[in-house]
């Protein structure tokens, strides 16, 4: 249609409009560019203030990738590179809901494969950002999409452009951050780029903070649990409760299932089960009682033992339970338990593996790593030294326990007219038998009272002590005198004991008349008895110390008479007793005589207990062990017993009873 | 005659060779017991293999001796009986010769009373 005017003023004005209107939408565009422009800026004064708020590594990442929506896109997405090198998703967010769920589930399903050609992945391995204002369905299908399902996924939710961001700390690349646009909604370019670039920069700061953070106190976690552990496991030698105690120090901050099991016997016996829930504790007991670990399972203590390597399986894969699992009801009961994360280090001291200390986590988001790894070896280790010492003590304790009761007299006659008390106190060694011995037994119509000394200690010097007993006995009750009751010794010795083995013995016959007892004594190289006499003072009763035995072939030995009158003691005793040291002194002959003296003579019982305190006052350790017989005529030679007693230095004063008869 | 050699404090154990002519004295100091023997037991060793005319084992400065002392004394006499050298204690410290007393062997040990006494040759 003809307008009236000039066709150049139609021209002119549809130019004119066309100008306006495109100037209008360039203003428009102008416009939207700079509330964008002022929008991004509001989102990094906003990521400075989140970024501050909170040193929790899963609430920073979650509220970083919360700032991107809506601002720079729909869809944000951070992964984050783990140890392994496997790259994990970690936070989500996005405008609707529904769609940060689903990339979830996809995402937990199939995961991005570090090696692959998914951008994530690329700028990972290259550090560097990518803009991809454009996604094409081929890049969809071949580039981003892990599986079927997640094409499914990224189809139907419409990946339309995508910002992938390295977040980078002190050099290194601890994962990236995505933001997408769905549906169609827009493109990103380098302005946003740029945006995203200066969040992912401030974002792997905190990260890398809140980590470090983390790592400190999880050292310092380690360190105390391995500090406290270590101190139970020194405290005691009782290894069963000690593990019980480890255990349940482990949980729940080490996992929130421990159990350790022993090799006894050739079988593995589970000794320990720790759960901060009593009831699962039980539920764990029931488990092992019905369901034992399996010799030939691929996984767990058995297999942990007998390769001494340890297992870590930071992530139960699926289908591993079924693999584990005995029966239905067993994988019922183990589903049922939500076991995410577990360990098996071997009790191991050395060469040899004890057995295996088992750690689970449960219905948790956490997960084992190498550094738990490392510290559950740690423990398996001092676990395993301190099982070690407590069984190789243990044992030894009751070799020498056993083999010293068999050595020594179980019962002593009983003398008419006279208490008979012998005492034997080892040396702070508990499992190392000494040489001392004692005897007393009935010949005819007396009585022989002997106490020897062989030297050294150990299996042979025990030996060569049962062979002087019964060799004496023998000769005794052969009716050999003294002097030849010890040369009979001395010849045995000579003939059955290796080349340096001697010994000093006392040997005595007591023959009990109507007033006192009349003793007949000889010695080889022994220290001297020494009698309590009524008046208080100490007698040595001295003589020709003989010789030691089992050294010279005719040893120059003599006998002696003495008698105790009633109320009178008489005390034979080995050198361990004299050999107690005094500061710098030792006690010596003296010094046993003064501590004599002092005692009232009232009671064997009383004398041996006067003689446990004199010498083993606090602090001193003797060096050897100690064997003391205390002879007593009874007032009027009436009555009388015999017992055994022990050698303390807080027996209490005026001890009648004897220990045993 | 000859000095009380009692130390203030417990003095560790230590061996000091005296090689002079053919004579080998080990001057012997501190507490002889079984932690120490095995030291004596090693020296003695050492001492003999070079064969000397006369081994001495000076006691003076000994603080303690028990039994364990004892057997490595015994050992050495017996074996230089055996190969025909000579074996000699130095005495002097009070509690060694009461223990030597008490088991006779003052009276079997080539015993002296100090260092100047022991010669070449019995």
């Amino acid at each position: 249609m003809k307008v009236t005017g000039s066709r150049g003023t139609g021209e002119a004005l549809a130019v004119g409009l066309r100008r306006i209107r495109g100037g209008a939408a360039e203003l428009a565009r102008t416009i939207g560019r700079d509330r964008r422009h002022e929008q991004r800026q509001a989102l990094l004064v906003d990521a400075t203030q989140v970024l501050d708020a909170s040193l929790d590594l899963t609430t920073t990442l979650q509220n970083v990738a919360q700032l991107a929506i809506p601002v720079l896109g729909e869809l944000c997405v951070i992964d984050l590179v783990q140890p392994d090198g496997s790259i994990t998703k970690v936070a989500t967010a996005a405008s609707d809901n529904t769609v940060a769920e689903a990339l979830e589930d996809v995402r937990a399903r199939s995961p991005v494969d570090p090696e692959g050609n998914h951008p994530v992945a690329r700028v990972v391995r290259s550090g560097h950002s990518e803009l991809l204002p454009e996604l094409t369905d081929e890049m969809l299908e071949h580039e981003i999409a892990q599986s079927a399902e997640h094409l499914q996924f990224v189809r139907r939710v419409r990946y339309t452009s995508a910002l992938v961001v390295p977040l980078r700390a002190r050099g290194r690349i601890l994962g990236a951050c995505t933001v997408l646009h769905l549906r169609g909604e827009a493109q990103h370019d380098s302005e946003d780029l740029e945006v995203l670039e200066q969040l992912g920069r401030r974002a792997a700061v905190a990260l890398d903070n809140a980590r470090l953070h983390e790592e400190v106190r999880a050292t310092e976690r380690a360190q105390r649990f391995l500090a406290e552990a270590t101190g139970y496991l020194a405290e005691s030698l009782e290894y069963q409760q000690t593990l019980e105690r480890v255990a349940s120090l482990a949980v729940p901050d080490l996992a929130d299932w421990c159990a350790v099991d022993l090799i006894e016997h050739g079988e593995l016996r589970r000794l320990a089960i720790a759960h901060v829930d009593p009831s699962k504790r039980e539920l764990g007991w029931e488990l092992y009682r019905r369901y034992p670990p399996s010799p030939d399972a691929p996984h767990g203590p058995y297999q942990v033992i007998r390769t001494g390597e340890p297992e870590l399986i930071s992530e139960l894969p699926d289908g591993f339970i079924d693999t584990v699992a005995q029966d239905a009801e067993h994988l019922e009961i183990l589903k049922g338990l939500g076991i995410c994360s577990a360990m098996v280090v071997p009790l191991g001291a050395g060469k040899k593996t004890l057995g295996a200390i088992t750690f689970v986590i449960a219905d948790s988001d956490r997960r084992f790593g190498s550094r738990d790894l490392d510290l559950a070896l740690e423990l398996g280790r001092r676990a395993a030294t301190s099982v070690e010492n407590a069984r190789l003590t243990t044992e030894r304790t009751r070799i020498a326990h056993t083999l010293q009761q068999s050595l020594l007299p179980s019962r002593l006659p009983k003398i008419p007219g006279c208490e008979l008390i012998a005492a034997h106190r080892a040396s702070g060694e508990m499992n190392e038998v000494g040489g001392d011995f004692y005897d007393a037994f009935e010949v005819g119509d007396r009585w022989s009272v002997v106490i020897g000394d062989v030297c050294g200690k150990g299996a042979e010097a025990a030996a060569m002590t049962g062979l002087a007993r019964h060799t004496i006995r023998a000769a005794a009750l052969d009716g050999r005198a003294p002097v030849e009751v010890l040369e009979i010794l001395n010849e045995a010795i000579l003939r059955e004991g290796s080349d340096e083995q001697f010994c000093t013995v006392c040997y005595m016959t007591v023959e009990v008349n109507d007033d006192s007892l009349e003793l007949r004594i000889s010695r080889a190289g022994h220290p001297a008895p020494m009698a309590l006499r009524s008046d208080g003072t100490v007698e040595l009763l001295d003589s020709n110390p003989g010789m030691l035995l089992g050294v010279f072939d005719s040893p120059s030995l003599t006998e002696v008479g003495a008698s105790v009158e009633p109320g009178e003691a008489l005390i034979i005793y080995t050198d361990g007793m004299t050999d107690v040291s005094r500061g710098e002194k030792t006690l010596g002959e003296a010094g046993l005589a003064e501590i004599l003296a002092a005692c009232s003579g009232d009671s064997a019982a009383a004398i041996c207990a006067c003689l446990g305190r004199g010498v083993l006052k606090a602090g001193v350790e003797p060096r050897d062990d100690i064997a003391l017989v205390v002879l007593r005529a009874t007032e009027g030679l009436q009555g009388g017993f015999s017992g055994f007693a022990d050698l303390t230095a807080d027996a209490p004063v005026d001890d009648r009873a004897p220990a045993s008869g | 005659m000859t000095p009380e050699l009692e130390d203030p404090i417990a003095e560790p154990f230590r061996i000091e060779v005296v090689e002079t002519d053919d004579i080998s004295r080990l001057d012997l100091f501190g507490e002889l017991d079984l932690a120490t023997a095995p030291k004596l037991r090693e020296r003695l060793d050492e001492i003999e293999s070079k064969e000397p005319a006369v081994i001495a084992v000076n006691f003076q400065g000994l603080s303690f001796m028990d039994s364990s002392g004892l057997r490595e004394i015994l050992r050495v006499h017996e074996r230089r009986r055996d190969s025909g050298g000579r074996f000699a204690v130095v005495g002097g410290s009070e509690p060694v010769d009461r223990l030597l007393e008490m088991t006779g062997l003052d009276k079997v040990l080539d015993l002296v009373a100090s260092p100047d006494e022991l010669s070449s040759g019995s």
